[in-house]
């Protein structure tokens, strides 16, 4: 029944998010670069760019050769059951490393994949009459586990895995040396992770075929690494573990570089740039942003562009070239909160100003450069997000106390004020007002007066720790929660237990808090990656 | 093994260390047998949970001991699913609602609902009604509250319930006025000197006078930090020393460094500093009303009389406004950068008086 | 509502004998769980104390004058239910359940449920004959408990009913303030106001309640109880349950009415205004530090010190005025759920300054 399931992933294909894409599949056919630059047409450019041989790969060296020794002594020892697990941001290459290293040293990659239906034949046939039919949660949850454990059952028995593959034209070599790869945990596997552990015991005692698990990490501090490879489990795998981070900027760079080479239209350099500067790490986006614009912007004209490269240094001319290669526009996001943080001000006026009373003249400022609504009203985000990374960011541009304890009181006040649960459209804009207009107002160095935070004028935007914060009061909270009923009845009595009674007895008060901050801040993207903003 | 707070809790009434005349009158309440719903409130650590459990255990004999641990599930009308966990036995079940963030009113009204039409199994039990306990009730969504009043009415046939809170302030009168009230005042440094030396006793160790005094002194009138601290203490060094340091909770020692931050620098970049200290203590749910508390107290050391109120007044002013908000840390911080402005002012005026 | 008409019911039962009867324990188990409000509410419109004006009114309807919608407002605990309630109960006798439509502020009361529940009831048509034979007037009545904190949407709704039912049903609507009442509505009633009970009143329905209950209590007792329930009568009355519970052999202390009713004792208060002249700040806040440690609640200590400070003598205008402010502020931000030490703190020090 599960037979559909098992694919033989072909090098050429590329990410995670695009295995179940049809179009995919079909053209990926093709298995080398040559091939596929000529059905460019149809692809996107990251297949065209998929590298060939472990020289063309952007990860780091190391990395590479981590992989490589593991992948080497899994074969050459005859211990039982190997186990990897590789972890990394999104778009670090976790795969494309596996994948062409397994090239070269002629192993076969056996990939699981989530089973998305899964019926016994005639059910299968029945679904196709009847595409209303509904299926039934429950039966799909069993069919997982056992989907996944006759999977691992098959690839144990036969030592030669006979591949049902639609095409049936790949000859298998008997002799080829396999892994397996399971790179999906699709959220239906913490229903039972007991079961899921089991099964890699189960495994683990009765295989000799290695497994690479591939996991891609959002966090810093990662819970999903820890549920489903606890580290007791992966002691007792003995499961070797490689952390990719995320590409530097350079890497980045020279992949699209060698990209752009290759495919037909050559990207104007600067647009490659801006690219790298906004993917954040993230090679597949990146590629994917730079084959939008080469096909939707075939028009990218060379002078142009040149002469924008220029005016490069002035925010402001960027605007209108880094709508194209921003990824989800969070670069003009970003360009909006270093407008308001970087407020200017005219130096003088036209006409007259109304005197100010006397007691108020301490209260005078010069009128702002910016129009105030149309920056705020251009800010697509959410307003709480807006003045989280305003709050993150702002203390850096100011340099007298007095001025900073003025503007954190509106962030205040302005986050009091977005909290209603009614009319909340107009008390979200409120917020952002008094929220914007208040740190502009009672920042007092603008304009030169401005001495440069500790002698330098790099001050990166950093995404707001907020949501980390968040995250590990979650985590917290829920080993408090776990650990609720062992506190009275353990055995040991340390320190340690003492601060941890000690934190439950206070964090119990904050149970409330952290229940009632996530409710409102779970429909804020928690995703936000990390931009560095150059101003 | 457990800690010496578990392992010494009274489980009668009339074993209780301190209070003993309202342990009394709950014990004759329990004999006479019309038994009110109860709203008992007090202090942290002044012993709210250890009457309950004794007044359990008084109600239905030695059978509420056995504790079970159960995850209940709750719908919300927009089908969106609960979990609560629960502590209970034959007789009783224990729940803090909160859990259920703000859809308390549905787990209230649903678990005292099954609790009420279920019917008692053992007909020879000596009571037939069971008890609920709230836990936290002061934190209850006012919603929850007034659905609360109904509900108490509704089953006062077959259940009974406990409410624990830490203050009646935040409870609507007409929840209080149907419960009987019970204030459990916290323990008095007598008291608490009292309940270590029994505990050291028992444990066999000696614990010097003016330790035990010491002990008392910084456990702010808490039975249960006090002995924690007892606890840590005897860990750290046996046998004690007078002049031995009292081991604290460390986060409370992380605030006091922070406190003293702001008090040595006052510049934006210091607030920088002051944020990430405050970020990792929130990230490990320390409350933030604690916070501005513990800032608060170890500030004012460096503060004079007029300065004092004022500062004071700041912290009111930013620890309500943590309820109005979300976002904690804008408070707090209002505070930290509030405090900086005020207490740099201060110490420019007193420097001019000087020259 | 519920409870009220099960207790109506089993009081009616009693009733019948004068005295309740105990005939067995299950009974008695019983009997222990009604409120002593209800237990103790007044069964006829002669037994309805001080409300000289309305007694008056209701009476003549009883007589067999017609009876007009009626609009009860005054203070909490002053018999403005126990007076409708038992006129109804002497107007219709034994039917008095099919006659009354009690809807009371916890009841679901949006426009809609209004409208249809009061349609429902009140397009039945009633006889003018008991079935005990005896005469009865021909309308039903329809009491809306705790008018005021309907929204003004549902209280016009409401306008319009009274006008198209007023043949056969007379409304009884029943609030604290007669200013949170729209203006159509409160002149389509004859508006009686409840005057606070006096002293004298309280304590010898007290003093009855203690000798139905087997209870002695001293006089002083009672005047401190009734001195903590603000002249509450139904307070109270709940007041006299819980202490009853608590300990019924002993006599009960002024300590426990203190404790009962939650209430600071007033050392307390006097020592907060102390401290606040002493200057002192960090005297002060050990003392606060204190208060809070014995579990008293803040709010009631706000109330109290209020009283206090609006009747001192030792004060000028202008530090009330500065300090009442500040009360103000502290018990919004108390009851939005800040943290009682600081609001307490924050309070003081005001008064402190006040005082320099």
């Amino acid at each position: 029944m599960s037979q559909k399931g098992w694919v033989k992933p072909d090098f050429a294909k590329g990410s995670e998010g695009y295995t179940h894409s049809t179009k995919k599949q079909c053209s990926s056919k093709s298995h080398m670069y040559d091939s596929a630059r000529v059905k460019q047409s149809t692809e996107s450019t990251e297949c065209t760019s998929t590298p060939v041989n472990s020289s063309e790969l952007v990860v780091q060296k190391k990395k590479v050769a981590e992989v490589k020794h593991w992948l080497e002594q899994a074969f050459s020892k005859s211990q039982q059951g190997q186990f990897l697990l590789l972890t990394g941001p999104p778009g670090c290459g976790k795969y494309q490393t596996l994948s062409v290293l397994c090239k070269e040293l002629n192993i076969e990659i056996l990939a699981w994949e989530e089973p998305i239906k899964h019926f016994e034949a005639s059910e299968w046939e029945y679904e196709q009459y009847n595409p209303h039919h509904y299926r039934e949660p429950k039966q799909k949850d069993v069919n997982f586990y056992d989907h996944l454990e006759e999977f691992l059952e098959r690839a144990n028995r036969f030592s030669t895995l006979k591949m049902k593959d639609a095409k049936g034209s790949v000859a298998h070599n008997s002799n080829m040396r396999k892994i397996l790869l399971i790179k999906e945990f699709p959220p239906m596997i913490f229903k039972n992770l007991e079961r899921w552990h089991n099964i890699l015991l189960k495994y683990s005692h009765r295989t000799r075929t290695p497994a690479v698990f591939i996991l891609t990490s959002t966090k810093a501090f990662n819970s999903t690494q820890l549920k489903l490879f606890p580290t007791v489990l992966s002691e007792r795998l003995m499961m070797s573990t490689v952390n990719f981070t995320g590409l530097a900027n350079t890497f980045v760079l020279k992949a699209l570089q060698r990209v752009s080479l290759k495919s037909k239209q050559a990207t104007p350099p600067e647009v490659i740039e801006g690219i790298v500067g906004s993917c954040n790490g993230d090679l597949r986006s990146a590629l994917n942003a730079m084959h939008w614009i080469t096909t939707s912007n075939v028009n990218v004209k060379k002078p142009p562009a040149y002469s924008k490269k220029r005016k490069l240094a002035s925010v402001e001319k960027k605007d209108s070239l880094n709508t194209m290669y921003v990824r989800d526009g969070s670069l003009d996001f970003m360009h909006a909160i270093g407008k308001i943080l970087h407020s200017k001000r005219l130096d003088q006026v036209q006409g007259s100003l109304p005197e100010l009373p006397k007691h108020l003249l301490e209260e005078f400022r010069l009128p702002l450069k910016e129009d105030v609504n149309e920056l705020t009203k251009n800010i697509d985000e959410a307003s709480s997000k807006v003045l989280l990374y305003l709050h993150q960011n702002y203390p850096l541009y100011f340099n007298r106390i007095e001025d900073v304890s003025k503007a954190v009181g509106y962030l205040s006040s302005a986050d009091s004020l977005g909290n209603q649960l009614v009319y909340k459209e107009i008390f979200d804009e409120w917020s952002l007002l008094t929220g914007v207009r208040g740190l502009l107002f009672s920042n007092t160095s603008v304009n030169g007066n401005e001495v440069a935070f500790k002698g330098s004028a790099w001050r990166p935007l950093r995404k707001p720790d907020y949501y980390s914060v968040l995250q590990q009061q979650q985590e917290l909270h829920m080993h408090v929660q776990d650990g609720y009923g062992l506190k009275s009845t353990s055995g040991q009595l340390n320190y340690h237990q003492f601060q941890v009674s000690q934190s439950t007895d206070f964090s119990a008060n904050v149970v409330d808090s952290v229940n009632s901050n996530g409710k409102k801040d779970r429909d804020e993207d928690a995703d936000i990656i990390i931009e560095d903003y150059d101003d | 093994m457990s800690l010496w707070v578990d392992k010494y809790r009274p489980n009668t009434l009339a074993k209780l260390d301190f209070h003993l005349e309202q342990g009394e009158r709950l014990q004759k309440m329990v004999t006479k047998g019309n038994f009110p719903h109860l709203l008992i409130y007090g202090p942290p650590g002044a012993g709210k949970k250890t009457r309950v459990s004794a007044l359990l255990r008084e109600l239905y004999g030695p059978g509420v001991e056995k504790l079970r641990m159960e995850h209940q599930n709750f719908t919300t009308p927009s089908n969106k699913k609960i979990e609560v966990m629960t502590v209970a036995s034959n007789y009783h079940i224990e729940v803090n609602p909160n859990d259920a963030g703000i859809y308390d009113r549905i787990v209230i009204q649903e678990m005292i609902k099954n609790i009420a039409q279920a019917q008692q199994l053992d007909i020879g039990g000596q009571r037939e009604f069971k008890v609920v306990i709230l836990t936290e009730v002061d934190k209850l969504t006012k919603d929850a509250q007034h659905a609360l009043r109904r509900t108490m009415e509704k089953y006062m046939t077959t259940c009974r319930l406990i409410l624990c809170a830490n203050s009646t302030s935040k409870i609507i009168a007409p929840l209080q006025s149907r419960c009987l009230a019970i204030r459990v005042p916290a323990p008095s440094q007598d008291d608490i000197i009292k309940v270590l030396q029994m505990v050291s006793k028992k444990e066999g160790i000696t614990l010097p006078a003016d330790f035990a005094i010491r002990l008392a002194e910084r456990s702010e009138r808490n039975l249960r930090r006090a002995l924690l601290m007892l606890e840590a203490c005897k860990v750290q060094q046996y046998p004690f020393s007078v002049k031995q340091e009292i081991v604290e909770p460390d986060w409370e020692v992380y605030l006091r460094e922070t406190g003293q931050k702001m008090v040595s620098e006052q510049s934006p970049k210091a607030l920088l500093e002051v944020r990430g200290r405050i970020y990792e203590l929130l990230s490990h749910c320390i409350a933030p009303e604690m916070i501005i508390k513990k800032l608060l107290k170890e500030i004012l050391k460096n503060c004079d009389g007029q300065l004092k109120a004022e500062v004071t007044s700041m912290a009111a002013y930013y620890e309500h406004r943590l309820c109005l908000g979300s976002k904690v840390i804008f408070h707090i911080e209002a505070f930290v950068a509030k405090f900086m402005a005020i207490y740099k002012r201060f110490l420019e005026d007193s420097f001019a008086n000087m020259m | 509502m519920d409870s009220f008409l099960k207790t109506g019911k089993l009081s009616n039962q009693s009733k019948g004998s004068g005295v309740p009867l105990l005939p067995g324990n299950v009974e008695e188990k019983k009997h222990s769980l009604i409120p002593w409000v209800e237990k103790y509410r007044p069964r006829t419109i002669d037994e309805v104390s001080y409300q000289e004006e309305v007694v008056a009114v209701l009476q003549k309807s009883l007589q067999g004058a017609d009876l007009p919608n009626l609009l009860f407002y005054g203070p909490p605990g002053t018999g403005k239910t126990s007076t409708i309630l038992a006129a109804a109960r002497d107007l219709f006798g034994d039917i008095y359940k099919d006659r009354v439509l009690e809807l009371n502020a916890s009841d679901e009361r949006g426009i809609q449920v209004v409208r249809e529940k009061v349609k429902i009831f009140s397009q039945r048509t009633v006889s003018s004959v008991r079935p005990d034979g005896k005469q009865c007037p021909p309308f039903k009545i329809v009491i809306l408990d705790e008018a005021d904190s309907m929204t003004g949407a549902a209280q016009a709704a409401l306008r319009r009913t009274m006008e198209k039912e007023t043949k056969s049903t007379r409304f009884c609507l029943i609030c604290n303030y007669v200013s949170r009442i729209i203006e159509p509505l409160t002149s389509r009633c004859s508006k009686f106001r409840f005057k606070p009970l006096p002293r004298e009143i309280l304590v010898k329905r007290l003093e009855h309640i203690c000798i139905a209950e087997n209870m002695s209590c001293s006089e002083e007792v009672l005047e401190s109880l009734i001195e903590a329930s603000e002249g509450d009568l139904r307070r109270a009355i709940t007041f006299l349950q819980s202490i009853a519970n608590l300990n019924s052999e002993a006599c009960p202390t002024i300590e426990d009415i203190y404790e009962i009713t939650g209430r600071v004792p007033s050392c307390w208060i006097e020592g907060l205004l102390e401290k606040c002249t002493s200057g002192s700040y960090d005297a002060m806040q050990s003392f606060i530090n204190n208060f809070s440690a014995e579990g008293f609640s803040v709010s009631q200590l706000l109330n109290q010190l209020h009283e206090r400070i609006v009747f001192s003598t030792e004060l000028s205008s202008k530090q009330k005025n500065v300090i009442c402010e500040k009360l103000a502020i502290c018990d919004h931000r108390l009851a939005e759920g800040a943290d009682e030490q600081l609001q307490l703190l924050d309070l003081s020090c005001t008064i402190m300054n006040s005082f320099q």
